[in-house]
């Protein structure tokens, strides 16, 4: 969590609450806490993974760094030009600026494509707005970019429902990619797709990393999805990351009751492999009211008294995993390698 | 052989439906047979646009009659009691006999928990019509056997007057599951019941699943896309392309030991957890070609990776190769004649 | 024995087949300039329908709605070329032939095609004192077409003499005549300019207003979006009759013909626009959630990009359909203002204009095709409706 030489992006605190508003006044009745003190620091070139369940806030945390929702509180340092520049204090003309350093990929690959446009004009337009290509020359880079993420130059002038959703979430990282960004936030890029095609993007998504030295933060669900792109992990319950390590130890080394039960809920292409499986009692907690003390603590079967009461703090339980459980050192946790054992 | 006859609860041989849109026919199933035992879970899996939902929905007869048509193929079910076999691609889509066997002897829960059920009764309500609808029950025992079958999947007990929006997605997909098994079917068709789900509420609907399987001892039909799912529930497993079973076998037999290409592809192309070496993924080039082409002999070719270097034209027409028993695989490599 | 080898070597051979092929995907490059190939031969043949074709098809297999089109465009042609297909002008009398019921067209003469009408002779009925017209069936006058008669320029432009049809020496009038002897079907086709350009122009100024207004109102929200609204519901709470007659009869007496009907239009527009801006809001809304116009947000477009990149071309198809479901109420509120004598006054001729004619009772028992103009203000409105309809199910995506 500490900052580092090549650190990119660096997000400290970030916060953002929802109004609720109710009846004919609109009076704010209450927030959705729906990012809380959330912070986490990605390097150049590597691929910080996010996983966490719907409603966890990990959208919520991508869009606010993006200043699509303007933040409740907190800080996001980007690295632009050798320099550390927070993203929230940034005016019109610099967010736009911004805009051509950090770009997003979304999850469904056909409501992110203008169906009235063509591949050209959807790939181009970031180019467009910002005036950096028009007429032919736009066509040639538009071709440039579908040959980068393995599409023909004949799909031009072809419309989104000429193509399969692989195809489209190609076209989408092409537009992405038009304006050079050094930052890509992925929000569940592969999550709409076939598995066949799944494994295809993020293929493309790994060459393109090398190619053009890219940096990730790539939030999905799916566990195992990330565990494989990811170098780093960060785990979001309810609005807050719980524990952040390298993939490999989270997997294999939890040391929140959290992270084990989302492994332990995963399931894994073993037939005939019997595991212990830890079902987690009732419902996510409403993000409106979340419960006081760990917000983990209403469904966690290591809870204690105080839980109940006080957030726990972070802890470097090893290096580069931080964890934020009181028992963080005492529990024995069951990841990935322990739990396949009853075979 | 003969044996074997006798112990299927519902056999699909050859089935073949076609949709006609617009823009043309659509041939959503081309060959799909399958059997299933009493009380065991047959898993369907391939990706979409690959019939599986079809094949379920042709099962009750719930397709659009006036854009569908079941062209060939038969649906045996053998139904309780009397051990009578009908053959349900031959009823009347709306007929007294379909709807006698829906919701009572095969019923369905769907992917969506929160479109499936009605928003303005109260959950209670919902089941106790399904009940009333198969069962003479005096509504005060309906009442009284809903709130059972509530208790068997685990919700809290005044959930039975809440209205379907207050419930969460697994707290619907468990009033869903309450539903269907409230006469208990001798059949539960799963169409992809925890895709809409978080992973740690789709292994509580897994586990819920399980445990009312070994209680009412029913069969389970298994839909979905996610191998994982199918390798957890299933005892065994067929495996859909373009509206055509490729293979099928037991779920060892499918996962261990695969021998389709589109099998063996789709085994490569996920990303398994915990795996010590982390190796580049090795995904099936190309994509589901659309629905509307039609693709003569081997379905897979245009996607096969042997099919060029081995030369097989494709355009044969496959027959089924009993690799071992009851493993079966609907590709050329695999025929006699190819070798 | 020989069996048990048998099937062992056949194992051997299936599990050596499946090896090859997980072998096959691991060498990806290799692979995927083969495959290539083949995949992009097939999907040439697969490409999908495009969205504008699938709309026309299901559009064609409406037959009220290709009914309704062509009427429509029939409507505007004879609009158009107005002077071409009337044969007399608006205001040409032929007193001799005041109140002449429509004539009866014969198209055969000994079996060879050739359209006539009879002369006819004029007399009083001995009782009623009133004008009787006898035709004549001895004296045969021949319709002749693109006939040389009265001139004007077409379309306003080109001076010629040319009319689709006419008679060299007597009368040929369709639909009859008025009391002052003029040509009901030349004044109904002339008057069609009024009518039908009167909803097309009211339609164009509220579909600016609409639109602006719904666009901004969906788009912005907030105070902006709150202000339309009410802006709406004050304008629609208003009874429209009483609306029109105070805003028409605040038209001074004295302007021309010409700067009454721009007026009316106006007025018109000014009530129609809000079904319009409601319409589009609700669209708007819908498309602002659209990931696509995220997207446009994050690469740095501004609201006006959005706006006019995005949003607009997205509600053109709507704006079609709404705009032919105007129509109709367009013209028919320019028929019932004129009716009541607040709309245009003559000499401009409009539907409206015409049927003030038909006002009193007697003129409806004596002279009943003085009413035809109403008969084309119902048929118009019809197949506008139909071809409204036609589009709307054609536009919308969740209909097969």
């Amino acid at each position: 969590m500490t900052g580092d030489g090549d650190v990119i992006l660096s997000v400290k605190n970030l916060t953002k609450h929802f109004p609720i508003h109710r009846g004919f006044l609109r009076r704010v009745v209450g927030h959705v806490q729906a990012v809380n003190k959330v912070s986490f620091s990605v390097k150049k070139g590597r691929t910080l993974g996010i996983v966490g369940e719907s409603g966890c806030g990990k959208t919520t945390l991508a869009r606010v760094i993006l200043r699509a929702y303007e933040p409740t509180a907190g800080e996001a340092l980007f690295k632009w030009n050798g320099e550390m520049v927070n993203i929230f204090s940034l005016g019109k003309q610099g967010l736009k600026g911004l805009r051509r350093n950090i770009q997003m990929i979304f999850q469904d690959p056909l409501s992110s494509l203008n169906p009235r446009k063509t591949v050209v004009e959807i790939i181009g337009e970031p180019l467009l707005i910002h005036g950096i290509a028009h007429g032919r020359e736009l066509k040639v880079r538009v071709s440039e970019l579908l040959e980068l993420v393995g599409l023909s130059v004949q799909h031009l002038d072809r419309y989104p429902n000429a193509f399969s959703g692989g195809q489209r979430q190609r076209i989408a990282i092409a537009r992405a990619l038009a304006l050079r960004p050094q930052v890509v936030l992925c929000d569940e890029p592969v999550s709409a797709l076939d598995v066949s095609v799944q494994a295809q993007i993020i293929n493309l998504l790994e060459d393109l990393q090398n190619e053009l030295g890219l940096t990730y933060l790539f939030i999905s669900h799916d566990l195992s999805v990330v565990e494989h792109i990811s170098e780093r992990v960060a785990v979001m319950y309810l609005g807050s990351i719980v524990e952040i390590a390298p993939s490999r130890e989270l997997y294999k080394n939890p040391r929140h009751p959290y992270t084990e039960s989302l492994l332990s809920a995963t399931p894994i292409i073993e037939p005939g492999t019997q595991r212990k499986r830890i079902i987690l009692p009732g419902e996510i907690p409403n993000p409106a009211d979340p419960p006081p003390g760990c917000r983990f603590h209403t469904r966690c079967s290591y809870a204690r008294d105080n839980c109940k009461t006080t957030a726990p703090a972070w802890e470097e339980t090893s290096p580069q995993h931080w964890v934020s459980c009181h028992f963080a050192r005492t529990l024995s946790l069951r990841g990935m390698d322990t739990q396949a054992v009853f075979g | 052989m003969n044996t074997e006859r006798e112990k299927y609860l519902l056999k699909i041989n050859n089935l073949k439906v076609h949709f006609h849109t617009l823009e043309g026919t659509v041939r959503a199933v081309e060959d799909a047979s399958l059997t299933i035992e009493p009380g065991m879970t047959m898993g369907l899996v391939g990706e979409s646009g690959c019939g599986k939902s079809v094949t379920a929905h042709s099962i009750l007869r719930l397709l659009p009659t006036r854009t569908c048509q079941i062209k060939s193929g038969e649906i045996l079910f053998r139904r309780q009691g009397n051990n009578e076999v009908i053959d349900l691609a031959k009823v009347e889509p709306d007929g007294e006999l379909i709807r006698s066997i829906r919701g009572h002897e095969i019923a369905m829960v769907f992917q969506e928990p929160m479109t499936s059920l009605s928003p303005v009764f109260t959950v209670g309500n919902q089941i106790i019509e399904a009940i009333m609808l198969h069962r003479r029950l005096q509504p005060q025992e309906a009442r009284e056997y809903a709130a059972e079958m509530l208790k068997a999947v685990a919700l809290p007990e005044d959930v039975i007057d809440e209205y379907p929006y207050r419930l969460s997605g697994g707290q619907r997909q468990r009033a869903m599951t309450a539903m269907a098994l409230s006469c208990h079917p001798s059949l539960l068709i799963a169409d992809e019941p925890t895709t809409a789900l978080d992973v740690t509420t789709q292994a509580q609907i897994i586990e819920l699943l399980k445990s009312l399987q070994q209680q009412l001892h029913m069969a389970i039909l298994m839909i979905t896309h996610n191998l994982g799912v199918i390798a957890e529930t299933a005892d065994r497993v067929a495996v859909m392309y373009l509206g055509r079973v490729v293979e099928s076998g037991t779920v060892k037999q499918i996962f261990d030991n695969p021998l389709h290409p589109y099998t063996i592809g789709l085994l490569k192309s996920i990303p398994r957890m915990g795996s010590e070496t982390k190796k580049r993924l090795a995904p099936i080039p190309g994509s589901v070609p659309d629905p509307l082409t039609v693709i003569e002999g081997c379905a897979f070719r245009l996607r096969c990776p042997v099919c060029k270097q081995k030369g097989c034209d494709g355009k044969d027409v496959l027959d089924a190769v009993e690799t071992e028993p009851e493993h079966f695989v609907h590709c050329l490599l695999y025929s006699k004649r190819a070798r | 024995m020989n069996n048990i080898a048998g099937r062992d070597q056949q194992m051997k051979h299936y599990q050596e087949v499946a090896e090859y092929i997980e072998e096959l995907y691991s060498h990806q490059d290799l692979l995927d300039e083969s495959i290539a190939h083949q995949m992009s031969q097939a999907e040439e043949v697969s490409l999908p329908t495009s969205q504008w074709r699938l709309m026309w098809m299901k559009f064609i297999r409406n037959r009220f709605a290709v009914m309704g089109g062509i009427l429509v465009l029939l409507f505007y042609l004879g609009a158009l070329f107005a002077d071409f297909v009337a044969p007399y002008r608006l205001d040409q009398r032929m007193t001799r032939y005041s109140f002449l019921p429509p004539q009866r067209v014969h198209f055969f003469v000994k079996g060879k095609f050739q359209p006539h009408v009879y002369d006819l002779k004029v007399g009083r009925d001995p009782l009623t004192l009133q004008r009787a017209y006898v035709p004549d069936p001895e004296k045969r006058i021949p319709i002749r077409f693109f006939v040389q008669a009265e001139p004007y320029r077409l379309m306003g432009l080109i001076p010629t003499n040319r009319h689709l049809f006419g008679v060299d020496e007597g009368i040929v009038s369709l639909l009859g005549t008025d009391g002052q002897g003029r040509d009901m079907f030349s004044r109904i086709i002339k008057g069609s300019q009024i009518s039908l350009t009167i909803g097309l122009a009211g339609v164009v100024l509220s579909l600016l207003i609409g639109t602006v207004l719904g666009v901004a109102s969906g788009y912005y929200g907030g105070w902006i979006d709150n202000l339309v609204q009410r802006l709406i519901e004050i304008v629609r709470s208003f009874p429209p009759i009483p609306l029109w007659m105070t805003l028409t009869a605040a038209l001074p007496h004295h302007w021309p013909p010409l700067w009454t009907y721009f007026t009316i239009t106006v007025i018109l527009s000014l009530i129609g626009w809000t079904w319009l801006a409601r319409q589009l809001r609700g669209k708007v809304l819908a498309l602002r959630e659209e990931d696509f116009i995220m997207a446009s947000r994050l690469a740095g477009a501004s609201d006006w990009w959005i706006i006019f990149w995005h949003l607009i071309p997205a509600t053109f198809s709507h704006i079609i359909v709404i705009s032919t479901l105007a129509m109709p109420s367009m013209i028919l509120s320019e028929s019932a203002l004129s009716f009541l004598g607040l709309g245009l006054r003559p000499p401009l001729t409009s539907w409206g204009v015409l049927l003030q004619q038909a006002q009193n009772i007697q003129v409806l028992l004596l002279y009943p095709w003085l009413m035809i103009p109403g008969f084309f203000v119902a048929v118009s409105i019809l197949a506008f409706n139909f071809l409204g309809d036609g589009l709307r199910d054609a536009t919308d995506p969740y209909t097969v």
